[in-house]
């Protein structure tokens, strides 16, 4: 009975492997020139994905054109070539014209790589028949996906009367590679906005793009001199003071690394030099400063490894919101004998968090100071316990002021109205 | 197969005295369960001999060509449910046991077939009764009763109004029910009524992050047991929230106008388990002696339910408070939250005044708890925009009369409809969506105009007087054409010849010269849902729209959004744009309505349970304030009720079931955001009638109380933050709410007494 069993499992772990399907690499003597023309040696000899199925269905629609894929490396990239039958070449939609902008609403491909090959953090980029690309990266599958991330991936497509082609070079520098010798996971994807029609090259069934646990296995995928692998924990909060970047670096190699990370505002960065023994991993942690003024700027955050980039992190920080927000409301039931709640929104970073304390004053209509307290400035938002006396139904005003180590006290004041309740106490 | 394991049981019911019987009814080869029989000689059928039924057990996805995606089953049956005894007539079974006590456990439901039938099944023991009524091939449901036997056997009595069903059926001594139960049956019931262990294996449990912390329990919280904790209904509060310090034993407090309804909830905490709680509820009396109608009293507990992510999301799932069940005595379990509801309907005759009640905490037969509740009601009847539509899409139970097998099913159906319609109105409803059917025979297009009116009188008399809606047999007349479906958001339309618009046409024609003659409100022609942007979709609708416009007065609605460029072709066709909330910004939206004589609705299927059941608050501000500064004229949801296999399971079939429950009595049973609905359209409610008091004030020469009362209308449209898609952030914080609507409350009130009423 237990030979049964053993025997039962067996085949099902040999069926489930088998909707996996693995791909062989290869490596590309001379890299080929970007110009949407897949006429480059390196593509005779590529490994090629060339079952492309209905998303959903797990079959090819009868009406499908012909999907082609490509992929080879070298010792700095990864290579992508597509070659797309289109029957209805000319209405192609191509709307996306930015980086990082809808282009899965157009017609193009979505690459998914999994460098790490744990089947938790993936890369994705959806790319147009412009050559537009969005990209970013998830962290974990459950994560949303942070278009922070820069692939510094190029594309170019070309479109003909009935296909276009396209060629990507995807750095392995920006990569979130793991160590040597991995097997990848990946997963390519094509959007027939034409037809309505969504392409996978999976074998395993899959209702989205996203189902990371049936991604294919790339093998043979050998950077060359990218032994240290690195995960971001955190960048940070983007809020005004003393942000908190985190990674975890490994030296997969046989010699100690020079790590160097760079980080900050543009033209405030701050740099941290240190030496990681071959095979050990440690955890990084560094603060950088958020001003009101940073609105507009860009903040980078980029790792070196012996004078080699190996993650560029970049964001651009549209606005930074002001210190303080609005309370959620102005407006107060008068209780005899309760104080009054208020959550006060501080848009304040984590590093200063512990250190700021929050003082508060009440006044009335007359100006006259009828409360006044402070608090510790660590929860978000800052829950305020008002007291005052007397408490009598009117208008009043709230001044707050944050005090910081080192910092002139930042004030805000918003009016607080205190109305009778409707059940007499 | 279903062996018929006689000897063996014979010899097993001789030896051991008092086991427990499992018995897993079906027809003789479809799959038993291990450790149950199929029959026996001890169990005998008198009266009446049911019928076996058998389904197949499934578990392979299927490919949905429309919606371009692999399906799974409607239910996972397992070898108890796949199968089953049924019948209209009654009958009785006799089980040979040594006499004694015994539990006896059931199992009803799963059986296939039409949706249409109602099945009822009462039991009677004897001793005890147990009783179930639901609809439809999926449903599930356990029965429990105490039975005796008495010269030794067991006697179930099984009736019904239409048919009864059995799948399975556990007789328990009652020394042994509760290892049974632990053992045997709650797996069981796991298996049954969330998801079968080779299902269950694939799904992950992500729950929301617990928040707070836990409170320091004082000695005699300790001794009680439990807390009670009250928190507005707005903020969840989840299996595993932590109670707040000042909540705890605070009185419950609420008020409403006469004309409104209003919840007091609250809820217990559990230091421990308990087997049994009670919550009873005093009446609501005034100072005055003057008290509350008893039956403007609704009490109901939020119960948890596994829900999925998103509606057609899998293999992922979290419990989240949902479903509002009537009051019944419930277990406790330590450190899991049970939240009571408490609606309070004051009734045009009650005066106004402030009520105060107890509810009384009975925990395993002890007091506990005497919560303090405090309801005042105002002396404000409150009144209503009517332009403003408030409808939602609806799947009419009057489908089902006709094919009902039978006339309890059919009264039920009927009931069903009647009830929802009256709940409808009573949340705030105006109008709702509804369909025509008609197809083509003898060469000409035959309507369901009969029908139709019946669905007609119907929202007639629940007082809806708004435009209807109205889906028609289009896909019908495409596949006459092209000879196939359009599919999901037209992902698989082609165009179709001329002859085919100027048939719509001419259908369109036909319809609306019948709705005319029928005197019904304006019908708004709906012939496709959410057309993609594609250009092929776009093209087809452009052309479809047309067509149906050609008919001079009517008017088209289609379910997009108009800021994608890619819909500009059809803009000179469309008159009621159904777009997300509140996608476009108030002025740009009144001025574009001014100029083109266009509508903007909206539906906010973000509230609806679509993805998450727990944006109560976002409910509210939707339908309520941010409804009022949206600009937007109507809101549409999806949808009153949309069963998608059992209705208690949220993780079986392809999407998740939508909003309000039924009943056993076919009575709705709500859940906590259709509650939000209602609480939105109130604040409306109190918005409108503030501005109609301020403008007869105004009249009256009141002009300083006017400018006073403005003054604070003012205050709240300033802090309402216009969103397009209210959920939980960006939100006022809950209690804010009913500030807000006491400020323009007691703004009506000191108006009402200046103007002299």
């Amino acid at each position: 009975m237990k030979f049964v069993f053993a025997l039962f499992t067996l085949l099902l772990g040999l069926a489930l492997r088998a909707d996996i399907a693995t791909y062989q690499s290869t490596r590309a003597q001379t890299p080929p020139v970007l110009d949407g023309v897949l006429d480059d040696a390196c593509w005779r000899q590529a490994c090629a994905v060339d079952r492309f199925v209905l998303l959903g269905k797990g079959e090819p629609a009868p009406d499908q054109p012909a999907t082609r894929a490509l992929l080879a490396f070298d010792d700095d990239a990864l290579y992508l070539a597509f070659d797309c039958e289109e029957p209805l070449a000319d209405r192609i939609k191509a709307t996306a014209t930015e980086p990082d902008g809808k282009t899965w609403m157009d017609d193009g491909v979505e690459i998914f790589l999994n460098p790490a090959g744990d089947r938790q953090r993936f890369v994705q980029l959806a790319i147009n028949t412009r050559g537009v690309i969005m990209d970013g990266i998830k962290e974990t599958p459950d994560d949303p996906l942070d278009l922070s991330w820069d692939a510094d991936a190029r594309a170019v497509a070309s479109v003909g009367r009935d296909r276009w082609q396209m060629e990507v070079r995807i750095p392995f520098a920006r990569l979130p590679l793991d160590g040597p010798d991995r097997d990848w996971t990946f997963h390519l994807a094509r959007n027939r906005r034409v037809a309505s029609q969504h392409l996978t090259s999976l074998r395993s069934p899959v209702t989205g793009f996203h189902e990371i646990a049936k991604f294919d296995i790339l093998q043979g995928v050998r950077p060359n001199g990218y032994d240290v692998s690195l995960r971001i924990l955190e960048l940070g909060q983007f809020l005004r003071g003393n942000n908190r970047a985190g990674v975890h670096l490994r030296n997969w190699g046989q010699t100690p690394r020079s790590v160097r990370l760079r980080y900050g505002i543009a033209g405030r960065e701050q740099e941290d030099q240190r030496t990681l023994p071959a095979g050990e991993a440690c955890e990084w942690q560094g603060f950088w400063p958020l001003r009101e003024d940073d609105a507009g700027k860009e903040f980078t955050f980029s790792v070196t490894v012996d004078g080699r980039e190996i993650q560029r992190r970049s964001r651009l920080v549209a606005t930074v919101p002001p210190l303080f927000g609005v309370p959620e409301r102005a407006v107060f039931y008068r209780y005899e004998h309760e104080p009054l709640r208020l959550n006060l929104p501080l848009n304040l970073a984590g590093g200063d968090r512990r250190e700021g304390v929050l003082h508060w004053t009440v006044r009335d209509a007359k100006g006259e100071t009828v409360g006044q307290g402070q608090t510790l400035a660590r929860a978000e938002p800052v829950p305020l316990r008002l007291y005052w006396n007397p408490w009598l139904p009117g208008h009043y005003v709230l001044r707050c002021e944050l005090h910081l180590p080192n910092e002139p006290p930042i004030a805000c004041e918003s009016g607080l109205r205190l109305v009778r309740n409707p059940w007499g106490e | 197969m279903k062996h018929p394991y006689w000897l063996g049981l014979a010899l097993i019911a001789g030896t051991v005295a008092a086991d427990s019987l499992k018995f897993d009814f079906g027809p003789g080869d479809s799959p038993l369960r291990e450790g149950f029989a199929a029959s026996s000689p001890a169990l005998v059928w008198q009266d009446a001999q049911p019928e076996a039924k058998a389904n197949p057990i499934r578990r392979e996805w299927t490919y949905n060509e429309s919606s371009g995606r692999n399906n799974p089953p409607p239910n996972y049956s397992n070898e108890l449910t796949c199968d089953h005894l049924q019948s209209a007539a009654a009958a009785t079974l006799s089980i040979q046991v040594p006499d004694g006590d015994y539990r006896v456990w059931l199992l009803c439901g799963a059986a296939g077939g039409s949706a249409a039938q109602v099945w009822d099944i009462a039991v009677d023991s004897g001793l005890d009764t147990a009783t179930a009524t639901f609809a439809g091939g999926y449903e599930v449901r356990r029965l429990l009763l105490r039975a005796q036997a008495r010269n030794g056997r067991v006697d179930l009595r099984f009736t019904t109004r239409s048919r009864w069903l059995v799948n399975a059926l556990v007789l328990v001594p009652e020394a042994e029910w509760e290892a049974t139960r632990a053992d045997l049956l709650a797996p069981l019931e796991t298996e049954v009524f969330l998801l079968p262990p080779d299902v269950l294996k694939d799904w992950r449990e992500t729950p929301p992050p617990r928040t707070g912390e836990e409170p320091a329990w004082t000695e005699e919280e300790k001794e009680r047991g439990l807390v009670v904790h009250r928190r507005p209904y707005l903020e969840v509060v989840w299996p595993d929230t932590w109670p707040r310090r000042q909540d705890i034993d605070q009185p419950v407090r609420a008020f409403a106008a006469r004309n409104e309804y209003e919840p007091l909830t609250f809820t217990l905490f559990p230091l421990r388990d308990f087997a049994a709680v009670d919550v009873r509820v005093a009446p609501f009396v005034a100072d005055s002696g003057q008290s509350l109608p008893a039956e403007g009293l609704d009490l109901r507990f939020v119960r948890y339910l596994h829900v999925r992510p998103n509606y057609q999301t899998y293999h992922r799932y979290y419990r989240a408070p949902d479903v509002l069940m009537p009051w019944e005595p419930q277990p406790l379990v330590k450190g899991e939250n049970l939240r009571l509801w408490l609606t309070v309907q004051p009734g045009t005759a009650a005066k106004d005044d402030i009520y105060r009640s107890t509810a009384e905490i009975i925990a395993d037969g002890k007091t506990v708890a005497r919560v303090p509740l405090v309801f005042r009601v105002l002396p404000i009847h409150l009144q209503k925009d009517h332009s403003l539509v408030y409808g939602i899409y609806y799947h009419h139970p009057y489908r089902q009369i006709d094919s009902a097998p039978d006339t309890f099913s059919r009264h039920w159906w009927q009931r069903k409809a009647e009830l929802e319609h009256a709940d409808m109105a009573a949340h705030g409803n105006n109008t709702l969506v509804l369909g025509l059917g008609g197809r083509f025979v003898g060469g000409r297009w035959v309507f369901a105009f009969d029908q139709l009116e019946r669905n007609l009188d119907l929202y007639r008399s629940a007082g809806f007087h708004q435009p209807v809606i109205c889906s028609f047999p289009f896909g019908s007349l495409y596949a006459k054409y092209l000879k196939k479906g359009m599919g999901s958001h037209l992902r698989l339309v082609e165009m179709p010849p001329p002859e085919f618009f100027a048939e719509l046409t001419e259908m369109v024609r036909q319809i609306e010269t019948e709705a005319r003659r029928r005197q019904w409100p304006e019908l708004l022609y709906y012939p496709v849902d959410e057309p993609s942007t594609s250009a092929a979709s776009v093209q087809f609708m452009t052309e479809v729209m047309r067509a149906i416009k050609l008919v001079p007065g009517v008017r088209t609605y289609v379910t997009a959004d108009p800021a994608h460029a890619e819909f500009a072709p059809l803009m000179p066709h469309v008159d009621v744009w159904c777009c997300q909330p509140f996608s476009i910004p108030r002025e740009e939206l009144l001025a574009d309505m001014a100029k083109r004589q266009v509508e903007y609705w909206c539906y906010p299927n973000h509230v609806a349970g679509e993805n998450d059941h727990t944006t109560v608050a976002g409910a509210r501000m939707t339908y309520g304030f941010g409804f009022w500064r949206s600009g937007f004229r109507a809101l549409t949801p999806w949808i009153y009720q949309s069963i998608s296999g059992d209705q208690w399971n949220y993780l079986d079939s392809t999407s998740m079931d939508f909003f309000n429950r039924t009943a056993d009595d076919a009575a709705p049973i709500p859940v906590t955001l259709w509650e939000a609905y209602r609480e939105g359209i109130d604040d409306g409610r109190y918005i409108t009638t503030l501005q109609r008091t301020i403008a007869r004030a105004r009249e009256a020469g009141l002009a300083e109380l006017a400018d006073a009362a403005q003054a604070d209308l003012d205050l709240v449209w300033n802090a309402i933050r216009v969103q397009e898609k209210y959920k939980t952030d960006g939100l006022w914080d809950p209690e804010a709410f009913d500030v807000y609507r006491w400020l323009i409350a007691s703004r009506i009130i000191d108006l009402q007494s200046a103007l002299g009423n």
